[in-house]
């Protein structure tokens, strides 16, 4: 037996030397899998392009009977939905939901419904392909199905994060009530969630989160205050302020900057005014800030005095808030430059003079850029 | 002078464009769809004008303000009205809209209805 | 005559180790890089979807070194000003150009002289005068002293507003989405300081306004051999290596960085060739020594197209200047190289591009020679050269392939049968003698760098793409 293979081998070329044996045998693997690869970008190739004409005849079967449902003509019949075109008609459909609201809207939860496929939809949450639970999550959002809320809370669990903010996204879809006071102790909870993602999801329940965060705030500690007070930020809400008044106070750099950031009613003047010359920075510079947002006319040489400050942050801030005050007009500011003694306040403030001026004179105005 | 009145349509979402173009179709207007800026700056410069511009703000190449404004510098379109479809529901976007020329703006996601409403305005309805 | 029998066999044994394990190591990253790609292209269809901004991804400042770029760089800047983000500003920086850069770029963006507070963080060559644009409001130039990239980059980072700043080559070709797709990683995972975006291949695609309008494969056959190169060792490999925080490179071309982390750790390197590469090894290097808690991220997608070389000079001179790029990336970093806290940039990566890359050409064409001369000599037999000639070539094809197969199940950016075919076809043949010069040229790189000799940068012939 052994000498058949012996002499096989020979034939083949394969060298005795056990080295160069192993080595060849290597090289013929080798060869093997490139060939595999080879066809398995074929057969990729191929199925690419099933693909993509099962979508395009799926689109053009669908495409009409939604457009119709969307300016309110509503089909007496739909015919059936196949099981091949389901995933393309799921995109195309959660893709117009997205762009369109009101009547169209309802028209499209009524095609779905009348399709079946909210109950597709929540059968879809439960499979494995992540693709799937993700359209699934988008539709059920858009439907607003209170029946897949449980599932969609798991979901919103998860360590995947694209999963989970959809999940979550849809959550906040279907009830802004219930979602806001489930969402907002977890949004304050998980850091590690992009501000931008967690906005998105709930700007659409901005009241209901509003009323969940002022409950809140005297209760949490100071490493959760800062990421509840952004979150108050990036969805405008406005806070009541005693409950701002504390934060204010606060100790902790990070607790105070969240405060200052979103402070914007007068009655916490005096509160922004005793961290004006905090020891660090950022507390100073967005303690100018708020200035200028809610200084009244004692502000103003509170703001020059900061026009000096060893930070070249704090310089820039306190030199824009006093360019936007009110009742601050140009010749006011020119003659308070000439009257500034401090090399780097002057230049501070003719810098953003200029920077005024252009952008006076742009026909469409950006507001200065903001760092964090 | 044909009697159904001329939209363009310039927008590069293909979903929304054939939505767009569905809805007016149905409504009597003789639809032109121009899928990117370049395309549209194109157009501008050799066509007569239509009756009304539907003008997407993201588009390819050259972004819909600069399209509004190559259209309020020529003669034979600088009275034609436009109505920009703005994605970015920030304040900035619409006030930059009607800065640039639009008559009318509206924000997406939209209501078909409304559109069809706002456009009325401007156009004079088939006979 | 024992012994040099022996010294004969050790040394193909090794020759063949070393060959076998090149070639393994890139494809066990292939392997890596699997995973990422398959989460990748399930959220395709999520990008497909209108996007609805919040204004709060974080807002990024754009550096553009440019020098002598009159012919091309306002049309950069424009589409540049195109890309799809919520807030951004852009940086140009003009290096002391001999030519009408400045002049071209104050005619077309209505440049006025801006009296701004410049910060200097980091140490540059001195600034003429800063401008701001009357038309685009986001953008700025800074006119300074020839200094080199790195130092205009420097100068770049002292200006910038933001917190995130993205290095871009001015012939860099982007996609609308492309700034959105690589700040991602930042949003998804705050410790993230840089992200790298793939480079692909320009040429032979159509190009309008700054844009990439159609992906197509050149028909020179040198870019031809790029495209393939690209897919086997710059794309996935790198994916593999940022799976597991180890990714030593992000291409100058398109990267985007975190300004603090890169302030901390002193800017660019003004007087090294590679500084892409040296800024991130020295990212690793210093993070890892702080105990800081960090990640380096690649981003698969297709986000930025350059020109590759399409003549054998420019070729050459790149590849050698790569690979001084190299070396003195990993010279001025030992400090990484199996450090305490080194973590796998520190006992992995590091050790790997010292082997492969660093020592790899000595090897690789040391033993091509070797194994030549050797059975011209007759000291080894014609079945020892087959073989290993059999087993060097075919481990290459079968990476180039898996390069292939990867870029096949994620991005299929070659839509046309008849280019799969054709880039099935350079899979083999790149490696019947590309590979093989490439390692010559990387020889005499290393050569150089040891030598410390001054090689001419060698000027690209550009075909002026970007101005049609």
């Amino acid at each position: 037996m052994t000498a058949s293979v012996g002499i096989l081998a020979a034939r083949l070329g394969v060298p005795a030397d056990p080295i160069l044996a192993a080595a060849f045998w290597t090289g013929i693997a080798a060869l093997l899998l490139t060939l595999l690869l080879g066809l398995e970008i074929v057969r990729l190739r191929m199925s690419l392009r099933a693909r993509q004409r099962r979508e395009t005849r799926a689109l053009a079967r669908w495409r009409p009977i939604l457009n119709a449902a969307i300016v309110g003509d509503r089909p007496p019949q739909l015919p059936t939905l196949a099981p091949a075109e389901r995933l393309h008609f799921i995109k195309l459909w959660v893709h117009l939901q997205a762009s369109l609201r009101g009547e169209a809207s309802a028209a499209l939860n009524d095609i779905a419904g009348r399709l079946g496929l909210h109950l597709e939809a929540r059968a879809m949450l439960g499979r494995r392909a992540r693709s799937e639970r993700l359209l699934a999550a988008l539709m059920l959002g858009h439907l607003g199905d209170r029946q897949a809320w449980p599932q969609l809370l798991r979901l919103a669990g998860m360590d995947d994060p694209t999963l989970s903010l959809t999940a979550l996204w849809a959550l906040v879809r279907i009830d802004p009530q219930a979602a806001a006071e489930y969402l907002t102790p977890l949004f304050i909870e998980r850091e590690d969630w992009a501000m931008s993602h967690v906005a998105g999801i709930l700007q659409q329940a901005g009241r209901p989160v509003a009323a969940v965060l002022a409950g809140m705030l005297p209760r949490l500690g100071a490493e959760r205050l800062p990421r509840a007070l952004r979150i108050a930020e990036a969805l405008r809400v406005e806070l009541p302020a005693e409950a701002l008044a504390s934060a204010l106070a606060a100790s902790e750099v990070a607790v105070a900057t969240a405060a200052l950031r979103i402070v914007n009613t007068p009655l916490l003047q005096d509160a922004v005014r005793a961290r004006l010359h905090d020891e660090d920075w950022q507390v100073r510079v967005q303690a100018a800030k708020a200035l200028g947002r809610i200084g009244d006319r004692s502000d103003v040489e509170r703001l020059v005095a900061l026009l000096a400050d060893r930070e070249w942050w704090v310089r820039y801030r306190a030199a824009q808030a006093l360019v936007e005050l009110p009742w601050l007009k140009r010749p006011d500011l020119a003659a308070l430059h000439a009257t500034l003694e401090d090399r780097y306040a002057a230049d501070m403030l003719a810098q953003v003079l200029a920077e005024q001026d252009a952008a006076n004179a742009a026909p469409d105005t950006a507001p200065a850029p903001e760092t964090a | 002078m044909s009697a159904q009145p001329t939209v363009l349509v310039v927008e590069d979402d293909v979903h929304i464009a054939h939505v767009l173009t569905f809805m007016l179709e149905r409504q009597g207007y003789q639809v032109t769809h121009v899928a990117d800026g370049r395309a549209a700056s194109a157009h501008v410069a050799a066509n007569p004008a239509p009756d009304l511009v539907l003008l997407d703000v993201m588009l390819p190449y050259v972004d819909g303000f600069e399209i509004v404004g190559q259209i309020r510098a020529l003669d034979g379109w600088k009275d034609t009205p436009v109505i920009m479809l703005t994605a970015k529901n920030t304040e900035r976007d619409t006030v930059r809209a009607l800065d640039a020329g639009a008559n009318d703006f509206i924000i997406k996601p939209f209501q078909p209805q409304e559109l069809l409403a706002r456009l009325r305005r401007f156009l004079k309805t088939p006979a | 005559m024992n012994t040099h029998h022996l010294l004969l066999d050790f040394v193909t044994w090794f020759v063949l180790c070393y060959f076998i394990l090149l070639n393994g190591g890139y494809l066990l990253l292939n392997l890596l890089s699997l995973r990422t790609l398959r989460r990748k292209g399930q959220e395709e269809m999520l990008d497909e979807l209108p996007r609805a901004y919040s204004g709060l991804e974080p807002p990024v400042s754009i550096l553009v070194p440019a020098y002598n770029e009159e012919a091309s760089i306002a049309a950069s800047v424009r589409s540049m000003l195109q890309l799809t983000y919520a807030e951004y500003e852009l940086v140009i920086v003009n290096d002391g150009s001999k030519d009408g850069t400045l002049e071209v770029l104050k005619r077309e963006f209505g440049l006025l002289p801006f009296p701004e507070a410049y910060r200097r963080q980091i140490p540059t060559k001195d600034i003429r005068a800063i401008y701001r644009s009357t038309r685009s409001p986001n953008v700025r130039v800074i006119d300074k002293v020839n200094g080199g990239k790195a130092d205009s980059l420097n100068a770049g980072i002292n200006a910038a507003r933001y917190p995130l700043f993205c290095g871009v080559d001015a012939d860099s070709i982007l996609q609308r989405d492309s700034l959105e797709r690589v700040t991602q990683p930042f949003l998804r995972d705050p410790s993230v300081v840089a992200t790298g975006g793939t480079i692909r291949i320009a040429n032979g695609c159509e190009v309008a306004g700054g844009f990439l309008t159609k992906v197509g494969l050149p028909r020179n056959p040198w870019a031809l051999f790029q495209v393939v190169e690209y897919l086997r060792a710059f794309l996935f490999g790198r994916l593999g290596w940022s799976a597991v925080n180890g990714m030593l490179i992000i291409s100058g071309a398109f990267g985007v960085f975190r300004k603090d982390a890169v302030v901390s750790v002193g800017g660019y390197r003004s007087n090294t060739i590679g500084e892409d590469m040296e800024l991130i090894v020295r990212l690793h290097r210093l993070l890892r020594a702080r105990r800081q808690h960090y990640r380096i991220e690649f981003v698969p997608d297709p986000v930025c197209w350059t020109e590759a070389p399409e003549d054998l000079a420019t070729l050459k001179n790149q590849r050698i200047r790569w690979q001084r790029g190299l070396a003195e990336s990993l010279n001025a970093n030992w400090g990484l190289f199996f450090s305490r806290n080194g973590g796998v940039p520190g006992w992995l990566a590091f050790p790997f591009m010292l082997l492969f890359e660093w020592l790899g050409p000595l090897v690789e064409m040391g033993g091509y020679l070797f194994m030549i001369v050797s059975f011209l000599m007759g000291a080894i037999s014609w079945q020892a050269f087959s073989t290993f000639m059999f087993v060097a070539i075919g481990l290459g094809i079968l990476l180039s392939a898996s390069g292939l197969l990867l870029e096949e199940m994620s991005f299929h950016i070659y839509p046309r049968g008849k280019q799969l075919l054709a880039l099935g076809l350079v899979v083999v043949l790149e490696n019947l003698g590309y590979r093989q010069l490439n390692t010559w040229w990387r020889l005499i790189g290393l050569f150089r760098w040891a030598t410390q000799k001054e090689a001419s940068w060698g000027a690209m012939k550009r075909k002026g793409s970007l101005g049609t």
